[in-house]
């Protein structure tokens, strides 16, 4: 049977006029970035063509596009799942039901996870713009999107548990774009910093890529860099540090994108069940009786 | 049907319910009385599920609450003093919603949607749009959701408030019918009059406690001091109060414009013997009888004049 609460808001959401607001300005948005690259392209040429074998780099601004509307807009349509359910006063009538606190959460992250792939669905029409020039293969394009679902799902989780834990849907997106933030920019200083204070060959190697992990634009990049045979993540990050002997590093600067990939899928889940756990009502009455366990038999044994 | 033992719920150093106990036997309509701020959401939060208890059980039907409140949810069918409704979303589909979240196969949702709908009244608005509802039906469309799962027991919280007379009466009838149907009924509402009509027993709360429980005849009877008897004659006023003055257990006398008011202290065959004099004296009576004890009163006597 198909989860309620997907089924409602799927129901909900394609009544609305929201999601179809969203989705034209994506698209819009998409659009204008594949305009802007040829434009500008043809603009440097001598005689205002266009060079088909520069389309690979449409294929970076599209990607980098795509990226950051999803980073944005995940936490605005997820943010408000469950703190918006309290807010119209209908999580009570949820709770009672038969549906278990996991089963509600993942209705609301799938509902968002499923317009977040209607989004990067309905793109492909503007992405087939590099197919037309060739350079880029369907695979690489397929890999992009399991990417981007990726970090939507991580971001999905993380924006559902501020959601479980906050009452008021501001505060929980406020908190999910901080909490990107020190994703994107923190862990990127806490990285760029020592290299320029002490000197990229003072710093490690492994130090660098366990820092870079969590990072999802530098990963992003990291993705584009194997699709499109580049080394910038390599040789920005990598290069003038001390390199180091264990092979999984050496593997891991070459793929962080994978090690961001299990990193995202790890976080997810493990707000997703924070979450379900914070809105559990007897969560608390368990543990409680746990403890009153625990402390029974110290009692009895003193 | 509903056994609440020692049951004890602290806000940090405030306490909302303070070891109450109460039971609730199958089938019963137990209506739940008490001053804002008494614990009557918090007890049946608790009793729904939605609230963790500091101390003591709450067992529905043999289930412990905080135990396994996966079974507690099929036996119970909760209404919230305050619910929202979500926005484009018709009313079958609403209902569809809740079925489903209750486990009911989506072959067998239909018709128990349509009975439902009919029960409260809302077939006509199957196919409108949840906000587009009035309050008293959405008020009863809450009602219809909460018995989806046909629940044993049913936890209304102050199901009529906010309502107008004529819903009012609407969601009585509904909760008339559901307590033909067998279903155990706790209810809480300001409105006295209504509960003493449709409810078998009374609980009234103060200050988390259980101030009082029984029928709305036994409290009234093990409450009421007074025992207020009217009467009133065709005519000569001033001779049977001349006579009911020199009655040694009448203690004071409430003189109207066409009756009178005693406040008496005998037994019944002491009040029989008062009436005996008032006839052999041949004064012409039209009325002779004691004065039903309200509610209200009674429970204004409870709770020490605090509001409801």
């Amino acid at each position: 049977m198909m989860n309620p609460v997907l089924r409602r808001e799927t129901i909900t959401s394609l009544r609305g006029w929201k999601n179809y607001a969203v989705l034209t300005f994506y698209l819009f948005m998409m659009t204008l970035g594949a305009f802007i690259f040829f434009y500008s392209s043809a603009y440097e040429s001598y005689r205002f063509t266009f060079d088909p074998q520069s389309v690979v780099y449409l294929y970076v601004v599209l990607g980098s596009i795509q990226m950051a509307l999803i980073v944005l807009s995940v936490p605005a349509l997820t943010a408000g799942s469950i703190s918006g359910e309290r807010e119209r006063q209908t999580l009570d009538l949820l709770l009672v039901t038969k549906l278990s606190p996991f089963s509600i959460v993942i209705g609301k992250l799938l509902s968002s996870m499923a317009f977040v792939l209607l989004l990067i669905v309905s793109t492909l029409p503007v992405f087939s713009i590099v197919f037309y020039f060739g350079s880029v293969g369907i695979g690489s394009v397929l890999t992009l999107v399991c990417f981007t679902l990726t970090t939507a799902y991580m971001l999905g989780g993380i924006s559902v548990f501020f959601s479980c834990i906050y009452k008021k849907t501001v505060v929980s997106i406020m908190l999910v774009y901080i909490f990107t933030g020190i994703l994107c920019f923190g862990t990127l200083i806490l990285v760029v910093l020592p290299m320029a204070v002490r000197g990229g060959n003072q710093v490690s190697n492994t130090v660098t890529l366990f820092k870079l992990i969590p990072n999802p634009g530098v990963a992003f990049f990291s993705l584009i860099d194997g699709q499109i045979g580049s080394n910038i993540i390599k040789d920005v990050f990598f290069e003038y540090t001390q390199p180091s002997k264990n092979s999984f590093i050496q593997w891991g600067a070459e793929h962080l994108w994978i090690l961001h990939i299990i990193f995202q899928l790890v976080v997810g889940s493990v707000f997703i069940a924070l979450a379900a756990g914070s809105i559990n009502p007897v969560r608390e009455h368990k543990q409680k009786n746990k403890r009153a366990k625990t402390n029974g038999k110290g009692k009895s044994e003193v | 049907m509903l056994e609440i033992k020692e049951l004890v719920k602290n806000y940090g150093k405030f306490t909302a319910v303070d070891h109450l106990t109460l039971s609730v036997g199958k089938g019963a309509v137990c209506g739940f009385v008490g001053p804002n701020g008494a614990g009557k959401t918090t007890t049946m939060r608790i009793m729904a599920g939605l609230l963790k208890a500091t101390d003591g059980s709450v067992v529905i039907d043999g289930v412990e609450v905080t135990k396994n409140p996966r079974a507690l949810r099929e036996k119970i069918g909760y209404m919230p003093d305050f619910f929202g409704v979500y926005d484009n979303l018709k009313v079958t589909e609403y209902m569809d919603f809740y079925a489903g979240a209750y486990g009911i196969a989506y072959k067998e949702r239909g018709p128990i949607i349509d009975n439902l709908l009919e029960i409260v009244d809302l077939s006509h608005k199957k196919e409108s749009y949840v906000d587009s509802l009035s309050r008293g039906m959405k008020q009863r469309l809450c009602l219809a959701r909460s018995l989806v799962h046909d629940p044993e027991l049913l936890i209304l919280d102050e199901p009529a408030s906010g309502l107008d007379p004529r819903a009012r009466v609407e969601i009585k009838e509904v909760l008339k019918q559901l307590q033909g149907m067998g279903k155990t009924i706790v209810i809480s509402s300001h409105i006295l009059p209504e509960l003493a009509e449709m409810c078998t027993e009374i609980c009234i709360i103060n200050g988390g406690k259980l101030a009082a429980q029984g029928s709305v005849q036994e409290i009234m009877q093990k409450l009421s001091q007074k025992r207020i008897i009217h009467v009133q004659p065709l005519g000569e006023k001033e001779k049977m109060i001349q006579i009911l003055k020199e009655q040694p257990f009448i203690r004071s006398i409430i003189e109207n414009s066409q009756d009178v008011d005693f406040d008496f202290a005998g037994t019944n065959e002491q009040l029989a013997g008062v009436l005996k004099q008032l006839v052999l004296a041949d004064i012409p009576l039209i009325s002779f009888k004691e004065k039903e004890g309200n509610l209200e009163e009674v429970f204004m006597q409870i709770t020490g004049g605090e509001s409801v």
